[in-house]
């Protein structure tokens, strides 16, 4: 299993980090031999931060994904809203196995705003989100992918993937999810 | 500027919006975009982060070199320049080598089938000979460690050159205090920071300096892609060590050379390896290319019996692995750092079981040969009476 504990396990966009979990001793063994090999291991700093920001996984999760679920219902009803990705709403195509595997739908809400000129529009006017990379922190982020995660990709193979022009990514923080949507509202609008 | 200068001023200008003398630790994975397309220059931590950046740029210049990347770890380090290399690649490596870089090769990189040949890099017709179409770079450490064997690197980066070939110089030992590899034709430095850079025991880091725009361009690309990074509590720790380099690194060589003059003399000591006894076949090269030694040497004793005793005896110097810090150690490479080389080859460059490494610290000469003496001295009584 593997992580980027930059994002939810460390929780608060301080520590670079990765995680890997073997499911037996064998493979474990394996992947130690690899791991003091090859080198690449956490500082003694960043192993502290991180497990100072897992203290708090649970209570982080449970608010964070509380809010993603009011926040991906609301975007849904929105009528300047073309499409909402969260496994959470009735209609996602990965419900069923995504109930089926995990206790929870996660705090992150992608949704499509219409075209590149209403998301760009969007990300300049919410002011709560930090309009950044990454995702999976106490603040709520807010990312454009055409411009940001896959820029280095094609305008044609972004398309054929679902990474429209128009489609924003919302890391949802520990913020009032009602601040979130007012802001979400007044962004939207304009 | 001079080098001191530099050393003792790094970070020190860089934070203009607090004037923070020593620079601060940005502890953050993200950064805010002012507008949308716009960027402070900082995105996310992997890519550049501010603590890492002053680093990465104190490493280059006082490298001689065009950019720097802070990495997890030494290995971290040569595994992101490894990662320049493809299927059916072939390269030529130091015959006395860390044992963690030859693992690195044989059980790591061979699966991605790139291929190592060893030899001493002081030989240009050995390299002629073990040269292929397939050879992309020849890696030199030097002195190599423990025998402190000295690689020509200017005869070596010119061969190297002349056939399209890289060379990429660990320049752990000696530190750009006193040797600078790019400036004698090297294209990549790297170093385990974790030794004279860091100087403290206390942080794991590798550093990599490049020359040249497209390699730095393929770096930067490599150091990103794979993520072996330096965190920023590590990058502000290896740039506090830094500023005391030269003091730490005058000092280090003053008690190595006395003590390798001193073991020289002793009479339970077979040989003494260090570049700055006149009888080292290295000393005039070492002389030439670097403007003076590093704190570690390798003797020989002259019976392996004496070996446990000595390192039990020991008061001051502590037995352990690891070098360049402010404390001295004694290491036992045969079964401490080079227990992944093979014995034949440990053997064919002489990492036998009668040698020790001593990564002399910055403590009083008197002390330390006090302590080293007081434990040959038991160990040799207890091996049978006479003295050892």
């Amino acid at each position: 299993m593997l992580h980027s504990a930059t994002k939810f396990l460390g929780g608060h966009s301080d520590v670079l980090a990765g995680l890997i979990v073997t499911a037996d001793e064998e493979l474990g063994k394996r992947v130690k031999a690899l791991q003091n090999g090859l080198g690449t291991v956490l500082g003694t700093q960043e192993s502290w931060l991180l497990m100072r920001g897992m203290k708090t996984l649970q209570v982080r999760m449970e608010a964070s994904e509380r809010s993603a679920r009011k926040l991906a219902q609301w975007l849904n009803e929105h009528p300047g809203v073309a499409r909402v990705y969260y496994p959470g709403l009735d209609g996602h195509p990965g419900k069923d196995v995504h109930e089926r595997q995990s206790q929870g739908y996660g705090a992150v809400v992608s949704f499509d705003a219409g075209s590149g000129e209403k998301a760009r529009r969007l990300l300049g006017k919410v002011r709560i989100p930090i309009v950044a990379v990454s995702l999976g922190a106490v603040e709520s982020i807010l990312s454009y992918p055409a411009m940001m995660s896959h820029a280095a990709m094609p305008a044609e193979v972004r398309a054929a993937r679902g990474i429209t022009d128009g489609l924003v990514r919302y890391s949802v923080g520990l913020e009032d999810v009602d601040d979130l949507i007012r802001d979400l509202a007044q962004a939207l609008e304009a | 500027m001079k080098i001191e200068s530099r050393l003792a001023q790094i970070g020190s200008q860089e934070d203009p919006a607090t004037g923070a003398v020593s620079f601060p630790v940005y502890q953050a994975t993200a950064f805010r975009h002012p507008k949308l397309g716009q960027s402070t220059g900082f995105d996310y931590a992997r890519t550049k982060s501010p603590t890492r950046a002053v680093l990465e740029e104190a490493a280059a210049k006082l490298e001689s070199g065009d950019r720097g990347f802070a990495c997890s770890s030494g290995m971290a380090a040569l595994q992101t320049i490894f990662a320049l290399f493809k299927q059916g690649d072939h390269l030529i490596v130091s015959l006395d080598l860390y044992g963690g870089t030859y693992r690195l090769l044989e059980k790591i990189m061979s699966r991605f089938g790139v291929t190592a040949s060893y030899v001493d890099t002081n030989d240009l017709d050995a390299l002629e000979t073990l040269r292929t179409p397939s050879t992309r770079a020849v890696l030199i450490e030097t002195p190599t460690n423990p025998l402190m064997m000295i690689t020509d690197i200017a005869a070596v980066a010119s061969w190297a050159k002349a056939h399209g070939l890289l060379t990429i110089v660990d320049n752990t030992l000696l530190t750009p205090y006193l040797q600078r590899p790019i400036e004698l034709g090297a294209d990549i430095v790297i170093h385990s920071a974790t030794k004279y850079l860091g100087g403290h025991n206390d942080v794991l880091a590798g550093l990599i300096v490049t020359k040249g725009q497209a390699l730095s361009d393929e770096m930067a690309f490599l150091h990103n892609s794979i993520g072996a990074v330096l965190g920023p509590q590590d990058s502000w720790l290896l740039m506090r060590g830094m500023k005391t380099l030269a003091l730490r690194m005058e000092r280090h060589e003053f008690n190595s050379v006395k003590l390798a003059e001193w073991l020289d003399e002793h009479p339970a000591v077979e040989s003494v390896y260090h570049p700055a006894l006149p009888a080292h076949p290295g000393h005039d090269v070492q002389k030439r290319q670097a403007s003076g030694s590093t704190g570690i040497f390798s003797f020989r004793m002259k019976d392996a019996r004496t070996i446990e005793p000595i390192l039990r005896h020991l008061r001051l110097i502590a037995f352990a692995e690891s070098l360049g810090g402010v404390e001295s150690l004694l290491t036992y490479p045969a079964v401490q750092t080079h227990a992944d080389i093979p014995e034949e080859i440990r053997r064919k460059v002489g990492v036998d079981d009668r040698l020790l490494r001593f990564s002399v610290g910055i403590e009083h000469i008197d002390d330390l040969i006090e302590d080293l003496g007081q434990a040959i001295e038991a160990a040799g009584a207890e091996i049978g009476g006479e003295r050892a």
